[in-house]
């Protein structure tokens, strides 16, 4: 009888150990896969750029400090892009780098875009809209997903620090993930409610 | 002494395989929420219908919110939070549009899931909210036909919605499972799976007890590790249960571990609506 409890209980550790392991190489794998995700809408943002310039260059020619501007800051983002998703997933300061580069480039194109809407036939041109939808809604995605990823690095962090993870963490050598703080905002849960009125 | 074994498995199992969390984002009930009162009631009717026949025959969820304010918060987050919290779409298919407004701030969204962002661009989004919702209902402008605005808007998303699964908007030979017929075949499984567990009861004894009453609990949940817990708990508690019962009854007793734990259902049989899974990106307009 008491071999079997004792199995019972062995059998036991071992299952939650294994479970346990599972569960944070499953957390670490999103981590990584929500910051590739973050640089995937970067990229979208990057790409829809040039069409906007010239759309708005086709009103706007002279407008030329912005254009600069723009294509500066663009750049600077196409740096960041260049990382790998793994190494951004774990490093604050690349965190930190990012943010500023494509917060850079987004005022930049706030810039452009309220430049665009001084030129009436520009701003009711239907493509131009239609670019500007484009344009918040990628940026919508940008935020959307850094929310994403901070959230994503709490949970892993919740894991490996909570029982049992912690002694498996610690076993295995994995470690808590650092964020750049600043991103938190974005994957904080707002309060809804349907019924406000004022 | 059975029973009692029988019970407090059946209980512990449902209290480990019950799903935590309340969460402060309220429920959509229904396809039409008209929160801020400005639709008729048989524009909500027959909006309900199309939306429900949308669904029925290309899986998609559309649903319309409307609320008085959004008590500060910005529309892109409200919505957000709206359309991830009610989970529309089908998991997987992500095919799910929530069509937002906020009178007070006098601001539609439309949020498009992952998996019609293909048919429903941001462009398009932002052209339906002028051309179909805008041009019937713009109170800065002084129309408000909300009935005609939303009429038109979910037409033009049903058009496009059928186009993308090559249906037409209101066939009913559909394919996407119904609630009902997902209930039927979860009763056959459970059926099924406690037949050959039975069996197995009387080969093999309390531990594989012990696991079927937490597969049956745990597959109320999708969690990987709440299946795991309660498999091992199920295992644990299904072999103290027979040493207990051993040590209660002389002479043994044989597989009498497990049982049905948790049973509670999570999906409804009514035709109330409820979101099917699908998640969303960001992606959208609001004008």
């Amino acid at each position: 009888m008491v071999k079997n409890i004792v199995l019972g209980i062995l059998t036991f550790v071992a299952l939650i150990t294994l479970s346990s392991y599972n569960k944070i190489v499953a957390l670490d794998e999103n981590v990584d896969s929500s910051w590739s995700e973050v640089q995937n809408q970067l990229k979208r943002r990057y790409d829809l750029i040039p069409n906007l310039v010239q759309t708005v260059k086709g009103y706007a020619e002279h407008e030329r400090d912005v254009f600069s501007e723009v294509t500066m800051a663009r750049s600077m983002v196409g740096q960041a892009l260049k990382l790998d998703a793994s190494k951004l997933a774990d490093n604050a300061a690349l965190q930190k780098q990012l943010l500023e580069a494509s917060g850079n480039l987004t005022t930049s194109l706030g810039r452009l875009i309220a430049v665009a809407e001084s030129y009436p036939e520009l701003k009711a041109n239907e493509n131009f809209r239609q670019l500007q939808d484009e344009l918040a809604g990628t940026e919508n995605r940008i935020a959307v997903a850094r929310g994403r990823a901070i959230s994503m690095t709490m949970d892993y962090n919740r894991s490996v620090r909570q029982v049992p993870g912690v002694l498996i963490a610690a076993f295995a050598g994995l470690e808590k993930k650092e964020y750049y703080e600043a991103d938190q905002e974005e994957s904080r849960v707002p309060v809804v409610n349907f019924d406000s009125k004022r | 002494m059975k029973t009692f074994a029988r019970a407090i498995t059946s209980l512990l199992l449902t209290v480990l395989a019950c799903r935590a969390f309340a969460s402060d984002t309220p429920e959509l009930h229904a396809r039409v929420n008209d929160y801020a009162d400005l639709l008729t009631e048989d524009a909500r009717h027959r909006l309900d219908e199309t939306l429900a026949s949308l669904e029925q025959s290309t899986s998609a969820q559309v649903v319309i919110l409307t609320v008085h304010d959004m008590g500060g918060l910005d529309i892109k987050r409200f919505a957000m939070t709206v359309a991830e919290h009610a989970k529309l779409g089908q998991k997987g298919k992500d095919n799910g549009v929530l069509i937002l407004y906020a009178a007070t701030e006098d601001r539609y969204r439309i949020e498009v899931g992952y998996g019609l962002e293909g048919a429903i661009p941001d462009g398009k989004a932002g052209s339906i909210i002028h051309e179909q919702l805008r041009a019937k209902a713009d109170p800065k402008t002084g129309t408000r036909d909300f009935d005609g605005a939303f009429t038109d808007a979910v037409a033009k998303i049903s058009q496009i919605v059928a186009t993308e699964s090559g249906v037409s908007p209101t066939s009913t030979d559909a394919h996407p499972p119904r609630e009902s017929d997902g209930m039927i075949i979860m009763l056959l499984i459970a059926f099924v799976i406690t037949a050959v567990f039975g069996i197995m009861h009387i080969l093999l004894g309390a531990a594989v007890g012990g696991i079927e009453g937490g597969l049956i609990a745990a597959s109320q949940t999708a969690d990987q590790t709440i299946i795991i817990l309660c498999v091992i708990a199920g295992t644990i508690i299904g072999a103290l249960a027979r040493f207990i019962a051993e040590a209660m009854l002389e002479g043994g007793t044989d597989g009498d571990g497990g049982s049905f734990g948790g049973s509670s259902s999570s999906s409804s049989f009514s035709d109330s609506f409820s979101g099917g899974g699908g998640s969303f990106g960001g992606g959208g307009a609001d004008g």
